[in-house]
């Protein structure tokens, strides 16, 4: 790695950790519980999680107020569990439905200044499925197949709601941990408006105009046609990228308008830009431990599960950099350099955007995979195959490290339980978290949780290797093609969206597979996280005794990571050892 | 015709997500609400820690 490598990677780290605890601590704000005596009930302040008055709220809450009139929400009404699913639910249905005949008939609709037709119905349906689960999985190319409206009123707005969803069920999840006996668990369209009012359209709209300032493109012209310097005419595709671009990463979704995604200079212009969108997959993440720790009024519980996600990004993001910066040993024998010089960044830079290089998309890549964003800067396809075996990894531990928005800490928590129910038959007494005792029922919806996926992604992909129909997509055979099958899968059933390549998956087979694979990835894992939510929030908390095992301390983040390692590591070591570790071990 | 199926697709798989909403429903209204006393202090006399129906102090 070069210097400036190591600068842009220390620059981010700084700006992640002076920033998130600060949003983290407006997210409580907006999202918590007023306390009762204004107090962590220890005396300390509690960084005014839950207050009524948190910043912006003169400005936000008539707006606010207009749109709960508009939809005859009643905003103190809050919401029992079944029904905060439910609402969710009847939500993420009309905005499939919504996408899919938007790109059915942008055809005939207006702000189409590339005459895109209409989508074909399998892409069109995948599509739509895609974007409202916050996968942003793309099985066409942006810029030949949808039109500006379809961008605009379709893909960017799922951008923001399928986003503000995740932070839904976050914050549930965590009102159901933090608050005693009560039946309610929020009003799930509160929680959905403010979420887009109070979080991501502010922070959307600044950036971008930052995004457009530092070169990107932005506007509603078609495309334009330039003369190179050899003479020859080039088509560009333009449009409201930069608009699009910053709810693309922040909001953790990744489908880029352009086919090169980030690596395309219209998406990601240059040096800075690329290490700001890194930052802007992580933040929203990481500032919800905060906020977590905020609102449970216990800030050490934020920290472990802030700690066990920077352990886990840090390791995967240290191999990913090993391997992509040392290059392909197969080229050193051949003689090839693959080092440090003043005209190439060295390594493996085999399918990497020479501007970023191959500690670019290292970080990129980890980063992305490891937040649900499958945003890309480099072909993952041409990672060397312990880096995109990382990078395949990173997505199977269930997008937990730090995972998408909302379903990164969800998921977290989730893994927290399961924790606390280990550790708790590890020292022989009843698992409590928080003060909650964790019970068979929870149990068992956690259970729930973590196979839905698993048989998801694994069962597609043992018919995929089996059938014609799923053969006939493959670029490669053998260990690499069996990668390119099961990462397809794993980044769709776990709602990342990010796409090996060599894969040709336009078929109606991986069209619907991949489709119904995002849906139970992200419906069936919202469901039990809720309905734990809704079993924890009815508890009586009992105190902390001699027996309780201490859940804020560096032992419990090491066995919160060494229980996702190992519960991923269980599932899915057979098809990573005859996949990327074979190949790896081949070179 | 085919924009029928892939509506048809989608609202089945949604109806399913609710059914899930049901299923889950029922694992928790097997669960009492959770009662129970704090255990008592290392030491002391046996308690009743972790026996569901006891009455919160």
């Amino acid at each position: 790695m070069s210097g400036a490598n190591w600068l842009q990677l220390l620059a981010l780290i700084v700006a992640l950790a002076v920033t998130t605890p600060f949003l983290g601590t407006y997210i409580a704000r907006v999202f918590g519980d007023p306390p009762e005596d204004g107090t962590d009930g220890d005396g300390t302040d509690n960084g005014g999680a839950g207050e009524k008055h948190p910043f912006g709220d003169r400005l936000i809450a008539p707006v606010e107020r207009f749109v709960f009139r508009l939809a005859g929400v009643d905003p103190d009404r809050e919401q029992r569990w079944t029904t905060y699913a439910l609402s969710l639910l009847a939500f993420s249905l009309v905005s499939v439905l919504f996408l899919y005949f938007l790109q059915r008939m942008q055809g005939w609709l207006p702000v189409n200044p590339t005459a895109a037709v209409a989508v074909p119905a399998s892409t069109a349906w995948n599509t739509a499925v895609s974007f409202a689960t916050n996968t942003n999985w793309q099985s066409y190319s942006g810029e030949v197949t949808m039109s500006h409206l379809t961008q605009m009123a379709g893909l960017a707005v799922q951008n923001f709601l399928s986003a503000a969803v995740g932070i839904c069920v976050a914050v549930a999840l965590i009102r159901g941990i933090v608050r005693a006996r009560r039946e309610t668990i929020g009003n799930f369209w509160v929680d959905l408006v403010r979420v887009i009012t109070r979080l991501l359209l502010p922070l959307a709209f600044v950036g971008a105009l930052l995004f457009a300032g530092l070169g990107m493109t932005q506007t509603l012209s078609g495309n334009t046609t330039v003369r190179t310097v050899e003479g020859a005419g080039q088509v560009l595709a333009v449009g409201p990228w930069a608009s699009q671009e910053i709810i693309k990463e922040l909001g953790t979704n990744g489908g880029g308008m352009l086919n090169a995604n980030s690596a395309h200079p219209f998406e990601n212009p240059n040096g800075l830009t690329n290490v700001l969108e890194v930052f802007l997959l992580l933040v929203i993440p990481f500032s919800l431990t905060f906020a977590y720790g905020r609102m449970a009024r216990d800030r050490k519980q934020g920290y472990v599960v802030t700690a066990a996600m920077a352990v886990l990004l840090a390791l995967s993001m240290a191999g990913t950099l090993w391997f992509e910066t040392h290059g392909n040993p197969e080229l050193t024998r051949a003689g090839t350099t693959q080092a440090v010089t003043s005209t190439q960044g060295g390594g493996n830079m085999v399918g990497k955007e020479v501007r970023f290089g191959s500690a670019g998309c290292g970080v990129f890549s980890a980063a992305t995979t490891a937040t649900s964003t499958g945003a890309v800067n480099c072909a993952h396809d041409s990672m060397t195959p312990a880096g995109g075996g990382l990078a395949l990894f990173n997505i199977m531990l269930g997008e937990v490290s730090p995972g998408g928005v909302g379903s990164g800490i969800y998921g977290m928590l989730i893994f927290v339980l399961m924790a606390v129910f280990i550790a708790g038959l590890m020292v022989g007494r009843t698992p409590e978290y928080l003060g909650k005792r964790i019970q068979t029922g929870e149990v068992k919806l956690v259970v729930l949780y973590i196979l839905f996926v698993p048989l998801m992604v694994l069962g597609f992909a043992a018919v995929a290797t089996v059938t014609k129909m799923g053969l006939d997509g493959r670029l490669n055979t053998g260990p690499h093609g069996l990668s390119e099958i099961v990462y397809a899968y794993t980044s769709a059933g776990n709602n990342n969206g990010s796409a090996f390549a060599g894969l040709t998956v336009t078929n109606n087979w991986y069209q619907i597979s991949l489709g119904l694979s995002m849906l139970v990835g992200r419906f069936f894992l919202m469901v039990p996280a809720l309905a734990i939510s809704g079993s924890l929030v009815r508890k009586q908390r009992v105190p902390a005794t001699a027996g309780t095992f201490p859940t804020g301390t560096p032992l419990f983040t090491g066995l919160l990571v060494g229980v996702v390692i190992i519960v991923v590591g269980l599932t899915y070591f057979p098809v990573l050892a005859l996949g990327p570790i074979v190949e790896q071990l081949g070179l | 015709m085919v924009d029928v199926l892939f509506v048809v697709l989608t609202i089945g798989f949604f109806a399913l997500a609710a059914g899930l909403v049901k299923v889950c429903d029922g694992f928790l209204d097997t669960e009492p609400i959770d009662t129970f006393e704090a255990p008592p202090e290392p030491g002391g006399p046996e308690g009743v820690a972790g026996t569901a129906g006891a009455v919160v102090p």
